[in-house]
């Protein structure tokens, strides 16, 4: 039980000898994140060909990627030592209607390398609302895309295993979306079968709460 | 069926229901889940194979709440998002608008939230050991933590009026100033508590039980942790020093003097300690913070002046019903997609808000990123690591909200917990006779296979060591050990938990005076003060020749024949102080 040997006291920066020192602000970090997504992706880098678009930010660059291209995008942002952007932060979507397409999914991904921090968005239409998974890339990725499947309708291909996270897995609506009312919408067979064993114990219309 | 029936229902694999696996349902409700988690777990025998957690039994929809009250109705709301630390939310919350808007915080109002922030962490950490402590066995840590628990909660009621979810963060700064008596308070309570925490290591860095449900236990590799978005104390116990308070500072942190600790191995222990040093380093903020609200920042301003999207501070008369104005982008045409998701260093993680802003007097769009269930999922690749005994444990140390439940009792690797046993040789240590009398021991005792000695032997072998050595030293502990074919730790537990076995050296006679009631009333303190006097020893000391150990027994179990004591086996009955002197000076 040599506990010495596991004790963090004093160990404290020795795996951060190599970060950079200073504290850049959170726009000059923007910036350096931005020249280095150029360089790559801009015209004469190394993804020059991929048709995307790489724009500065308030506190972090964005680029907005075809709805096919984000799980190649996100691995090269992964693998390329230069951006090493090795962790999923957050993975969500915002419904816009009436906009079309509706769906924007946006991925925030960090560089534990770097300190920089990245969105990547894409547009997704209602009528064809789906994505190649990442879940293969960040294993973070997993519950996230559940979450976004659940909340917004929209399907993961190739996630091991998509299915709701927070609703009931027969619910039939997606609570994000914007036509989807603040007061929510009870399960259907749930609730028939409530209101079911609600009226056999206390009579039709009766009982402590009506559910709705 | 019912309704509730229904919401419960599994459906067993072919291997469950017919193989030597069982699933078993657990939870939602559950006293160690703390919450309400469910989770379905493949068993074989007691270690956990498989686990399936499932969430969404207290699923709000805060986001979409907050996509219809508005930026600053939702503020409380954000308390609620984790109790256990709410201020840090109010935080989060509040700099991602203020860098949504472009919201300038003063210095002074800065360094009051990282005093509330590091307030909160506390509060949150602490929860994590009382309650880890609890499901443990370890009632005790309960009732310290919460101990301290309840001294922050006196400071932020003092400070805001409010004990679990003040709400004291605005855009902008904070809603109240923070006095120099509060100060002073704050860093009398920061300066005890680094007493407390050395409390808490003690109770439990070396306890055994403690050692062993956390050593090994959820062991997390540093690219798992990354890969799956780990960030905390959880990332940095896989020996990852990143910490947004160093690396993205917010809130003026780069003002502070701190150190990042992180563990090495990556398993449940390391995040333990990871966290209590935390908690040294946040006591160490707290009070750098309060100086410097003393000195350089006394009398600065704690709320921006931007009447745009700051609400006016309390003492100033309202106007327009105070919580209704809208907050304004700068720019009503600014294009639609301006969002920003910014995160900020909670107690269990890296906490993110994302608003999307088109200049209404809603976001259209808002989402938090909360550590915990990227913090949740991690319970997939303990589940099907190497170490499949992983438990819920190992959870447990990761967040407050997830208890312990599911404790092994034997855990296979506890052989890791003592020094090699292997390399001693019993039989070269103990002479022939000894040996003679241990292998007569062991052949009365149960095995539990043709190789294993029987484990009910110890005690009576540890009498027979102890007879030839005289006391029980390390080494003999180790060598017993090795016989039995134990960890040396599991020795030394039965015999320190018996006094009749020595850890230390004693004299050649050792003087057993019992001291039960009976005893007492019938003279045996008069005894103990009479050898004291002719023999210059007290209890549990040796004369200088070797000769006579004093020692006090709880009982002896002869009341008949009050006072008594025991030398070598030998009861000495119905003693008075000379006889008793009597016949310990005719020992040899």
């Amino acid at each position: 039980m040599n506990r010495q040997e596991s004790t963090p006291q004093g160990a404290s920066d020795s795996a951060a000898q190599g970060r950079p020192s200073a504290k850049p602000s959170p726009r000059e970090r923007m910036e350096r994140c931005h020249s280095a997504l150029t360089l790559a992706f801009g015209p004469g880098g190394r993804y020059e060909s991929w048709d995307l678009s790489v724009s500065e930010g308030r506190d972090m660059p964005s680029m907005e990627v075809r709805r096919g291209e984000v799980s190649p995008t996100i691995e090269a942002l992964r693998d390329d030592p230069a951006l090493a952007f090795d962790q999923l932060s957050y993975l969500t979507a915002t419904d816009e209607l009436p906009e079309e397409p509706r769906f924007r999914l946006v991925y925030f991904l960090a560089s534990t390398k770097y300190s920089w921090r990245l969105k990547v968005h894409t547009k997704i239409a209602e009528a064809d609302a789906r994505v190649r998974s990442i879940v293969s890339l960040h294993s973070g990725a997993n519950w996230m895309e559940r979450e976004v499947y659940d909340m917004f309708g929209i399907r993961f291909e190739g996630h091991p295993e998509l299915k709701r996270i927070l609703m009931p897995e027969e619910y039939g609506h997606h609570p994000l979306r914007k036509d989807f009312p603040i007061e929510g919408i009870q399960p259907d067979r749930l609730y028939r079968e409530w209101e079911a064993a609600r009226n056999a114990a206390y009579g039709e219309g009766r009982g402590a709460g009506n559910g709705r | 069926m019912s309704v509730e029936t229904r919401l419960f229902e599994f459906t067993p694999t072919e291997e469950t229901a017919h193989g030597d696996l069982m699933t078993l349902n657990y939870g939602p409700q559950h006293p160690a889940t703390h919450g309400v988690l469910r989770l379905l777990i493949t068993l074989d025998g007691e270690t956990i194979v498989d686990m399936d957690p499932i969430v969404g039994y207290l699923h709000r929809g805060k986001e979409k709440e907050a996509e219809h009250l508005g930026y600053h109705r939702w503020f409380p709301f954000t308390d609620r998002l984790d109790y256990l630390a709410p201020i840090q939310n109010n935080i989060g919350f509040s700099i991602a608008i203020e860098r949504l808007a472009g919201i300038e915080v003063p210095a002074r109002a800065q360094a009051i939230r990282v005093v509330l922030n590091e307030l909160s962490r506390l509060t949150a950490h602490l929860i994590y050991l009382g309650t880890t402590g609890i499901d443990l066995g370890a009632v005790t840590m309960f009732f310290h933590c919460f101990k301290d628990r309840e001294r922050i909660f006196d400071l932020l009621d003092l400070y805001s009026g409010h004990r679990t979810n003040p709400t004291p963060i605005r855009f902008g700064g904070t809603l109240y100033d923070m006095p120099q008596k509060l100060t002073s308070e704050i860093r009398e309570f920061a300066r005890g508590f680094g007493k407390s925490v050395d409390e808490y290591e003690q109770m439990l860095t070396g306890n055994r039980i403690w050692y062993d449900r956390n050593k090994g236990v959820g062991k997390i590799t540093a690219e798992q942790a990354i890969s799956l978005g780990l960030t905390g104390p959880n990332l940095r116990g896989c020996g990852i020093a990143r910490d947004l308070r160093r690396d993205e500072p917010y809130d003026g942190y780069e003002h502070y003097d701190f150190e990042i600790p992180i563990g090495h191995e990556g398993d449940a222990f390391d995040r333990y300690l990871v966290r209590v040093q935390e908690m040294r380093e946040s006591r160490r903020i707290l009070e750098q913070a309060c100086d410097r609200l003393d000195g350089e920042l006394q009398g600065g301003e704690i709320l921006a002046n931007d009447r745009r999207y700051v609400l006016p501070p309390r003492a100033r008369p309202r106007f327009d019903g105070g919580a209704h104005i809208p907050i304004q982008s700068g720019d009503r045409h600014a294009p639609p997609h301006r969002r920003d998701l910014l995160r900020h260093r909670g107690g269990q993680g890296e906490l993110g808000f994302f608003v999307v802003s088109k200049g209404e007097r809603t976001p259209i769009a808002s989402g938090s990123a909360a550590p915990r269930s990227s913090t949740c999922r991690r319970f997939a690749p303990c589940r099907a690591g190497g170490s499949s005994r992983t438990s819920s444990r190992s959870s447990g140390a990761s967040t407050s909200c997830w208890g312990s439940a599911i404790d092994e009792l034997q855990s296979p690797d506890s052989q890791e917990s003592g020094a090699p046993a292997a390399k001693k040789d019993p039989r070269a240590y103990f002479t022939k006779e000894t040996i003679a009398k241990f292998e007569a021991l062991v052949k009365q005792y149960p095995r539990q296979s043709a190789e294993s000695m029987p484990r009910a032997a110890l005690i009576p072998i540890l009498h027979h060591a102890q007879d030839e050595k005289g006391w029980l030293s390390i080494e003999t502990i180790e060598h017993v050990a090795a016989y039995l074919g134990l960890a040396p730790i599991q020795v030394w537990e039965t015999a320190s938990f018996y006094p009749m076995f020595h850890r230390k050296p004693v004299g050649r006679n050792v003087v057993w005076v019992c001291r039960n009631i009976a005893c007492d009333l019938r003279g045996a303190p008069d005894v103990i003060a009479k050898i004291r006097e002719r023999f210059g020893i007290g209890p549990e000391e040796t004369t200088e020749d070797g000769r006579v150990t004093l020692k006090l027994a709880e009982c002896l179990g002869g009341c008949t024949a009050a006072p008594v004591m025991e030398i070598g086996g030998q009861y000495h009955e119905n003693l008075t102080p000379a006889k008793a002197t009597g016949i310990i000076d005719s020992l040899k």
